[in-house]
């Protein structure tokens, strides 16, 4: 049995792929985004940080672990729990991170147990893994939800710490061979949502539109500085205000004239 | 809504509530006027009930369409002094009080001073009761161990069938005049006291219709002097009807309504029987109406919504009466009760779900009222659209409708012997308790309060709060060597005050049956009139008498916490614990800390926690079910609390999961506030480690935020959680969709949110009506957003 390195499951997740799913969060991650929601979930091993319990507005010191090593068979037992929850809305089970192909053993195994237990599986990625481990679960997983950052491979690489040469290849790839492939764009206003930009990434997907009909646009929320400053990390990101809702009902026209199914959100 | 209807519905939510001297005043001049030798009891309740609707004023509302106030007008609220004397103190508290105040004029007080209170002192049913009380009785309910629900109203919890849609009271009183003539004096030893019982039903049968009369006479008058020709021909319609209903079986939906008005006038002028009346399936017994109305051009579809509205308001016009003591302490609302059924299935078993319900949850949402209070019964035969539409009223933020499994109503009904027909008729009423609709009398009769058995069981028998011994001798717990004589202990406590509670019971029923029969109510009940017995007598086909458990997740994080810390871990020993209990844990905010997060804790899908739920829960249902009751009903449980979890949390020092002496308690069977962490499946899951078809209802509250049902993909989200807890059984579960932002502003600010209104318990309520603790206890519940 494999061990997987997580750093948490959430449970009743509605906008991690359809119906009611579990995800499960991996930890470890190739890039390191600006943006990142989750630095906790950047480092393959688990980190012990000192927190403050609050009791009655007063203080507690307490130590808290970010990560947790599980057997599979355990994850499955809580991934189960709610199997009736999954069946009654066509939901599922995501296995998000992190990167979740950071660890394509334990994922692997997984997603061939769901597949067993006729549970929907979906794989929440950022592309940047070794090709061949994609192939390793296409046959176990019955949806991507692909990451698209950035189209400058330069700024890309600023913004995240490694080109998108292999990320973009790794789409082709998986879209050849017949997986089913959402594509999820971050919106980060100033980062990702020029004129010039918005129009690579839909060219980029009309390109590909006889293979993939979905997109999501997935508006920025602001950072829990706290995260960072407990991991004793710094927040890279200036400023960056939330996008609106206006700004993202305008860039869902704009990527609808391209004929793609647009949802704001997961 | 049309200006009609705005201006009624207007009127409705400025009218205050006040204090009405008329029942008062004309219940006593009966009993002075009354020889003792006169009328048997059920005869002279029959007497009693005549001259008050032959003398009440009868009030007719400015544009209403629908006719009939308890009191003297909207809101004017009636006394029952011959259950619960008010003193002058109680109304000068209900005065006074900041929430749920009654205000009381100089006249009302005088009429109580001069007149209600020196005739009835020291002889009402409440007198009577406490009277009767063990010692033993009586310390436990001043240790709030549990509450009388009987005490200042009278047993109801019932619900109408389809009775008066099919006969009048000319067929109903045929059918009283055709059981007297089938008593049998020869072998029936009970014969002579059924004679009595049909006779008192007669002459109910007929006050009511001449109650009616009186309202056609004083609409006729009022027509005589309309000057607006509308209105002039609109009242003298209403005159008509109350002359045709309820005399005879309705026949359009204007009848339809304004009999069941009047039944539910007569039900609550009678006594004042808890959670009111209730017509149940509505949205049933309508649609015959509604479909002839149209097909025959009588009305159209606004007219029936404009209809159906206006009958809306005649329930906000009548607040709960006024209730004072502990009874204001467990139910401390204007609400009444009042649970409208909609969906679920037919009689047949087939899909119940018609073109009325749509129209009855627009309804809902459109009024917005406290009163009457919706529910939505799910049955798996029912479309998504239906369960998604009231998702969409649930979204708006008023907590209405809630959600009941009609499946699992049924299994648990006819698990208790219904038959199955009788169970398709029913669903639920007053806050979630299951019943059988025009065929049961289900009583609730207290709430019992699961913590402070535990809590006295940690101190071997004697309460910590008043140093009194309260409960018998069952071992000092620092001497107990395993987690399972602390169980033992327990269960020895519970059923030592499961005892007490049923022994009082069973007097407070015969109280009832042999002083306060309700005639009138058992016209509508089958088999009263069939038996000649009364409702409260045991006449009904089916009669059932609730304790309702109340702390299941408290008592349960209690145990953990035990179990975890003392017997686990040994990380403290439990002479230790209970000192710092005794210190209400001041100076020991790190174990605190460690009780409150690193416990496992009911509501999380937990095994270590939830084992605990189960267990107590089969306890307290084990010392429970199955026992008879002098009427020949079962004792059953339900889990609901109303307002009473913050009242027995005020009689409840510190305890071992964390809370600070006199906090509120966990409700119904939702976790600990605050402490479910894993989201609502995780909370549903452990709910269902409780056999919830063992019970005759359970009350689940679950909080979002309101952006969660931004979209119709969210709402069908919420639609399928709702399905997927009531394919395992699950019995009810209720949203508060309502931000915390919200109800902070709320506190701060409550004259800018004058219209919040929040689910509490199996209820909603306005949130500037609740008592701050409530009002905490509500911010608190766990908001649960998606991802």
């Amino acid at each position: 049995m494999q061990i997987a390195t997580i750093f948490d499951i959430k449970r009743f997740a509605v906008h991690d792929g359809p119906g009611i799913r579990t995800t499960v969060f991996f930890k470890g991650c190739p890039l390191r985004c600006w943006w990142c929601h989750n630095p906790e979930s950047q480092l393959p091993e688990p980190e012990t940080v000192e927190i403050e319990r609050k009791v009655d507005g007063r203080r507690v010191p307490a130590r808290r672990t970010y990560g947790e090593q599980v057997g599979t068979a355990e994850l499955m037992e809580i991934i189960l729990r709610d199997r009736h929850y999954y069946a009654e809305s066509g939901g599922g089970v995501t296995f998000s991170g992190g990167e979740p192909l950071m660890q394509p053993e334990a994922l692997s195994e997984l997603l061939r147990a769901c597949r067993k237990a006729k549970l929907h599986t979906c794989v929440d990625t950022c592309g940047h893994v070794v090709a061949t481990d994609f192939e390793r679960i296409l046959d176990d997983t019955d949806l991507f939800l692909y990451d698209l950052k950035h189209m400058d491979p330069l700024l890309h690489l600023k913004y995240t710490g490694t080109g998108n040469g292999l990320i973009l290849s790794n789409a082709d790839r998986l879209l050849e061979a017949g997986a089913r492939v959402i594509f999820r764009i971050p919106v980060i206003p100033g980062i990702n949502t020029s004129d010039e930009e918005t129009g690579r990434m839909i060219s980029f997907l009309e390109e590909r539109s006889d293979r993939c009909r979905e997109v999501h646009l997935l508006p920025y929320h602001r950072i829990a500085g706290q995260k960072y400053s407990r991991l004793g990390k710094t927040i890279r990101l200036p400023e960056v205000k939330e996008p609106g809702r206006k700004m993202m009902e305008t860039l869902q026209k704009r990527f609808e004239q391209t004929g793609l199914e647009v949802l704001i959100g997961g | 809504m049309n200006e009609r209807v705005k201006k009624l519905r207007k009127q409705s939510l400025e009218a205050v509530n006040r204090i009405s001297a008329e029942r008062g005043l004309l219940v006593t001049a009966f009993y002075k006027a009354l020889s003792p030798m006169q009328h048997s009891v059920p005869v002279q309740r029959a007497r009693l009930f005549e001259y008050i609707l032959k003398n009440k004023a009868i009030c007719i509302n400015d544009g209403e369409l629908i006719v009939g106030e308890r009191g003297p007008a909207p809101k004017a609220t009636p006394t029952y002094p011959e259950i619960n004397l008010h003193t002058l103190k109680d109304l000068e508290i209900l005065d006074g009080r900041e929430k749920v105040s009654f205000r009381v004029d100089r006249e009302t007080r005088e009429a109580f001073r001069e007149v209600i209170i020196p005739y009835w002192e020291g002889k009402t049913n409440r007198d009577r009761i406490f009277r009767n009380m063990s010692d033993a009785w009586k310390e436990a309910y001043a240790a709030g161990i549990f509450t009388e629900f009987q005490e200042q109203r009278a047993p109801g919890h019932t619900v109408l069938g389809d009775k008066i849609y099919r006969m009048g009271m000319r067929e109903i009183a045929g059918e009283v005049r055709k059981s007297m003539e089938a008593l049998d004096f020869h072998d029936d030893p009970q014969a002579y006291e059924k004679l009595e019982e049909l006779r008192a039903m007669e002459i109910c049968a007929n006050a009511l219709v001449m109650f009616a009369w009186r309202h056609a006479e004083k609409l006729d008058a009022l027509a005589a002097g309309e000057a607006d020709m509308g209105r002039k021909e609109e009242l003298k319609r209403m005159a008509a009807v109350c002359r045709r209903v309820p005399s005879r079986a309705p026949s359009t939906l204007h009848e339809a309504l304004q009999y069941y008005w009047f039944v539910h006038l007569g039900v609550i002028t009678e006594l004042n029987p808890w959670d009111s009346f209730n017509p149940g399936r509505l949205d049933q017994h309508l649609l015959p109406f509604y479909r002839n109305d149209l097909a025959k051009g009588i009305l159209d579809e606004a007219g029936a919504r404009e209809l159906l509205q206006c009958f809306w308001i005649k329930f906000n016009n009548h607040p709960a009466p006024p209730k004072v003591g502990v009874t204001a302490e467990e139910s401390n609302t204007y609400t009444d009760f009042c649970l409208i059924n909609l969906g679920g299935v037919r009689e047949d078993g087939s899909d119940g779900v018609n073109e009325l319900t749509f129209i009855l949850l627009d309804v809902i949402e459109e009024m917005r009222l406290l009163q009457p209070s919706s529910m939505v019964q799910v049955s798996r035969k029912n479309p998504d659209e239906f369960v998604d539409r009231a998702v969409r009223i649930v979204k708006t933020g008023f907590g209405q409708p809630s959600f009941f499994n009609t499946d699992a109503i049924i299994l648990e009904l006819t698990g208790q012997g219904k038959r199955l027909e009788d169970a398709r008729r029913g669903g639920a009423s007053g806050c979630v308790e299951s019943g059988a609709f025009g065929t049961e009398a289900y009583i609730l009769t207290g709430y019992f309060n699961l913590v402070k058995v535990l809590e006295i069981t940690l101190h071997n028998g004697v309460d910590p709060m008043t140093g009194k011994r309260t409960g018998p001798e069952t071992g000092d717990p620092a001497a107990f060597e395993s987690f399972e004589a602390l169980k033992e202990a327990f269960v020895r406590q519970l059923h030592h005050f499961i005892d007490i509670k049923i022994a009082g019971n069973n007097l407070i029923e015969r109280i009832f049956t042999l002083h306060m029969p309700v005639p009138f109510l058992s016209l509508f009940i089958d088999d009263c009139i069939e038996k000649g017995t009364d409702y409260n007598a045991g006449g009904a086909r089916y009669n059932t008498s609730y304790v309702q458990g109340m702390g299941l997740g408290s008592v349960t994080d209690m145990l953990s916490s035990l179990h975890t810390h003392v017997f686990e871990r040994k990380s403290i020993t439990m002479a230790n614990f209970l000192r710092v209990l005794a210190d209400n844990f001041e100076g020991h905010d790190a174990l605190r800390a460690s009780l409150l997060y690193e416990t496992p804790r009911y509501g999380n899908d937990d095994d270590a926690a939830d084992r605990h739920a189960r267990w107590v829960f089969d306890a307290f249902h084990d010392a429970v079910t199955g026992r008879l009751t002098p009427r020949g009903a079962t004792y059953r449980i339900n889990m609901l609390p109303t307002t009473s979890h913050i009242y027995f949390g005020k009689v409840v020092g510190a305890t071992p999961d964390g809370r600070l002496a006199r906090e509120p308690l966990s409700e119904g069977i939702s976790p600990v506030q605050g402490m479910d962490r894993r989201g609502p499946t995780a909370v549903l899951n452990s709910a269902l480690r409780i056999d919830h078809l063992k019970t005759g209802g359970t009350l689940l509250n679950q909080k979002f935020t309101p952006d969660f049902f931004k979209d119709e993909r969210s709402i069908r989200k919420i639609t399928q959680l709702i399905r997927a807890y009531f394919s395992k059984n699950g019995h009810h579960i209720q949203f508060n969709v309502v931000s915390a932002a919200t109800l902070r502003d709320a506190q701060k600010h409550p004259e800018r949110h004058q219209d919040l209104i929040v689910r509490v318990a199996g209820y909603s309520d306005y949130f500037n009506a609740l008592g701050r603790e409530l009002q905490e206890e509500i911010i608190r519940r766990t908001e649960h957003e998606g991802v």
